[in-house]
């Protein structure tokens, strides 16, 4: 993307949470939409759906539309729904608790074999605080998305720690020009500013 | 796990009476209830010592005349201490308090009386079952009664009217702001329904009274025979403390439990350190249910001390998910069952909540659940079929929504193919019926759903969902971006906090829900289930349910009696053009095979 356009740019991508469990997708998404967490949170049924736009730079807004799913193994047979038509995947896991990058993994895989071609996929290993009760080495899991090609974070949604740097880092990778370009309906993109900033009418 | 079942079933078939809670009807010792209100779980009750009980010979104090299982009624009912009020700054008179609060005055006797029972009750129980079971140490048992009396009092504190401007707590314990309701809004509301529950009330005070049914100290037991006017009084609501008992006899839990005698008890110890995959899950779930209610997630008035401390209910929950998981080893366990049982511990104790999840399972929302979750699916299906029928604007709107550029639209229609690839719409969708629509509507506005759900039967869920939609349309007519109508989809719901706005549209002959029978709707679940395994057994379906079944379909989820629509179609209106459809399809699929 150039930056040296002037015009105000606006584009929206849409965004799926996937990972087991626990692992703590709700909370990401919370802290990244409200800025807030909370120790308890209700365990997703099906999906939620949240928007969130951000400042990518002077020019450009990014508003993130976003599915957060429910992490139990059988709620994948409705997975494919979720991400049939998603642009990112943010795929979480618990640093500790092992299984829970195993899981992530097989995600991954499912990705990477039935989504969009162009899915920009992150890894996210959340509850970073919990350091002294870590499971997964940082190194392993980074070394696995590097092999990968995905974006890799370590994150807390308790503490806020990195959160805001997986979207932030997703909406750069994010083909912004091609989006903008390849839809032509209104309703993809509107070349306006966002008149309303639509945090306030996210969900619970 | 899949070859206790049989086991159990057995064992509790061979058990003695000793161990198994107590039949339904127990009128004389429900004296007790009016006390109730004053006892409130609260941070200091649920970590009470779990051995302080007062000395076993000032039972005798207790009316000789009561039985065995009268006595345990007793004790199911009142356990908690009574010093826990005296402590805890948030009592129950501090929540529900009231006008009429003058009549609880004199029965702190009783009270302790009950406490008394209680720890008799429990050292009974113990050497009972220390010498049968092998599941469970004699200390495990002790514990475990514990918990399961302190568990089933909470409903008690469910009085008409005792919600409190001044609390930010409605009466089953519920924060009252949401992320779409106000408190404010909330009181303002509050001010009118409470006095149309007062009005209701009475109506079925008279009601009961006239059919000769004893109102049995303001728990009835029985209620009256199926007729119009019943099902007229059930759609304005159930009297709210009436409420766990109304649904136990009208989804005839007295006759599941009366065939079951035990079995839950004996389920209960067999699972009591059960590990495995599902329990798991539920330990993740068990702090994640209802966090928004004090029953659940107490106000801590000291954060210092005993924050982990469980509540009676947590306890329960615990008990009865895993129970079932190890019951129904089809269904195990699945998240949105936390918040069933949950909602039904609120309102009956931990047995009945039991025999009430496995009602609601396999009766009204049959296949839901299952590892493949293929019930949600075909019941999106229904969904989409009956929006389609009956409300084709907001059909037209929700249909337009494609997620695939290849997909050619009408076609699709008119092949109902998009019962195979279900419609973007339904990821806002298939949380409704999971949860039988906890968490989706306001509190207040689930319970007269549910209200109805067990009176009459699945179809209600149906007709709620077409009349959300129907506050839907209007909204979704002018806009452009699919997202935002899903946010519309998502956000609508929550925000019916007056059941008023939805019951209206739902019952309104004029709107025409009403013809969407459950005969209707078990039809057409027939159709999509046959259509998603036909296209299944193709490979046509993209749906990725590797777990799917084809048994499924055929052995529990629709009665086979119906399929093909041999009965005819008696006072259907609605969807003729739908069955003449079906119909051609189904003489064409068996023709070609
Ligand atoms: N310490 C710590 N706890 C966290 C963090 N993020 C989430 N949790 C906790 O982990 C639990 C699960 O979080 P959720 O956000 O509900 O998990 P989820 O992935 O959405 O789970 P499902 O909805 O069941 O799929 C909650 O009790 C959170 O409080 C974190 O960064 N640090
Ligand atoms: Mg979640």
């Amino acid at each position: 993307m150039s930056a040296t356009q002037q015009e105000p740019r606006f584009a929206q991508f849409k965004l799926v949470l996937l990972g087991e469990s626990a692992v703590g997708k709700s909370s990401i998404v919370h802290r990244f939409v409200k800025d807030s967490f909370d120790d308890f949170r209700e365990s997703t049924i099906g999906a939620a759906f949240l928007t969130q736009t951000i400042q990518l730079d002077e020019n450009t807004t990014i508003k993130f539309e976003i599915w957060d799913t429910a992490g139990q193994e059988r709620y994948k047979s409705l997975a494919p729904m979720y991400y049939r038509n998603a642009n990112a995947a943010v795929v979480v896991y618990d640093i500790t608790q092992e299984a829970s990058l195993e899981r992530a993994k097989s995600w991954i895989k499912e990705l990477q074999r039935q989504a969009n071609q162009d899915l920009v996929i992150a890894l996210a290993g959340n509850k970073l605080d919990l350091e002294s009760e870590r499971k997964v080495a940082k190194e392993a899991a980074q070394a696995y998305a590097t092999e990968e090609g995905l974006l890799f974070f370590e994150v807390s949604a308790k503490t806020g720690q990195g959160v805001k740097e997986i979207f932030q880092s997703i909406a750069e990778k994010l083909p912004l020009e091609s989006q903008i370009k390849s839809k032509s309906q209104p309703k993809s993109v509107n070349l306006q500013r966002p008149s309303t900033n639509n945090q306030s009418s996210c969900c619970s | 796990m899949t070859d206790i079942k049989p086991k159990f079933r057995d064992e509790a078939m061979s058990r003695s009476h000793g161990t198994s809670l107590p039949n339904l009807p127990q009128s004389q010792t429900m004296k007790t209830l009016p006390v109730a209100p004053m006892v409130k779980p609260s941070a200091s009750m649920v970590s009470l010592p779990k051995f302080d009980f007062v000395k076993d010979d000032q039972v005798d104090s207790l009316d000789p005349t009561l039985t065995n299982s009268s006595k345990k009624r007793h004790t199911l009912l009142q356990s908690p201490s009574t010093q826990s009020i005296q402590h805890s700054s948030l009592s129950l008179i501090d929540m529900y308090r009231d006008q009429s609060s003058g009549s609880q005055e004199s029965d702190t006797a009783t009270d302790i009386m009950a406490l008394n029972v209680s720890g008799a009750m429990i050292s009974e129980v113990s050497l009972i079952n220390g010498s049968q079971s092998t599941f469970a140490s004699a200390h495990d048992l002790l514990v475990l009664r514990n918990s399961r009396t302190n568990g089933s009092k909470v409903r008690l504190c469910i009085e008409e009217s005792r919600t409190v401007i001044s609390s930010n707590r409605d009466r089953y314990g519920f924060k009252k702001a949401t992320n779409f309701i106000t408190e404010e809004q909330y009181n303002n509301w509050w001010i009118g329904y409470a006095s149309h529950c007062a009005r209701r009330k009475r109506k079925w005070q008279d009601l009961m009274i006239k059919n000769g049914l004893s109102l049995n100290n303001d728990s009835p037991v029985r209620f009256p025979a199926r007729s119009e006017k019943l099902k007229r009084y059930i759609r304005k609501g159930i009297p709210a403390e009436w409420r766990g008992n109304a649904w136990w006899f009208f989804a005839k839990g007295p006759e599941k439990l009366k065939n079951n005698q035990g079995v839950y008890d004996t389920l209960v110890e067999s699972t009591l350190h059960l590990k495995n995959k599902d329990t798991e899950i539920i330990e993740r779930d068990l702090n994640r249910t209802f966090p928004d209610n004090v029953h659940f997630k107490p106000d801590r008035v000291d954060s210092s001390h005993e924050s982990n401390e469980e509540t009676a209910l947590i306890e329960a929950l615990r008990r009865v998910l895993v129970a079932f998981s190890a019951y129904n080893p089809k269904i195990g366990y699945c998240q949105s069952l936390n918040f069933i049982t949950g909602l039904l511990l609120i309102f009956m104790d931990e047995e009945k909540a039991f025999w009430m999840l496995v009602i609601i399972t396999t009766g009204y929302l049959p296949g839901v659940h299952e590892v493949s979750l293929e019930g949600v699916n075909v019941d999106q299906g229904v969904l989409m079929l009956a929006l389609k029928e009956y409300l084709p604007e907001a059909w037209n709107v929700v249909s337009n929504i494609r997620f695939d550029d290849q997909c050619s639209g009408r076609n699709d229609l008119k092949n109902h193919d998009f019962l195979l690839k279900l419609p973007p719409v339904t990821l806002c969708t298939s949380s409704w019926f999971m949860s039988a629509f906890i968490g989706i509507l306001p509190i207040e506005t689930t319970l007269r759903v549910w209200d109805c759900l067990f009176y009459e039967e699945s179809n209600i869920l149906f007709k709620v969902a077409l009349s959300v939609f129907k506050l839907i349309e209007p909204k979704i007519q002018h806009i452009n971006d699919e997202m935002e109508v899903f946010q519309v989809i998502q956000n609508t719901p929550k925000s019916i906090l007056d059941p008023k706005d939805l019951f209206d549209i739902m019952f309104k002959r004029r709107i025409g829900f009403n013809n969407l029978t459950q005969d209707e709707v078990v039809r057409c679940k027939k159709y999509v289930a046959d259509r998603r395994q036909r296209a299944h057994v193709d490979g046509t379906s993209d749906t990725g349910d590797v777990n799917f079944n084809r048994q499924l379909l055929a052995e529990s989820l629709w009665q086979p009696d119906l399929y093909g629509f041999k009965r005819g179609l008696p006072g259907v209106h609605w969807n003729n053009n739908l069955t003449r459809k079906m119909k051609s399809k189904i003489r064409r699929n068996n023709n070609h095979s």
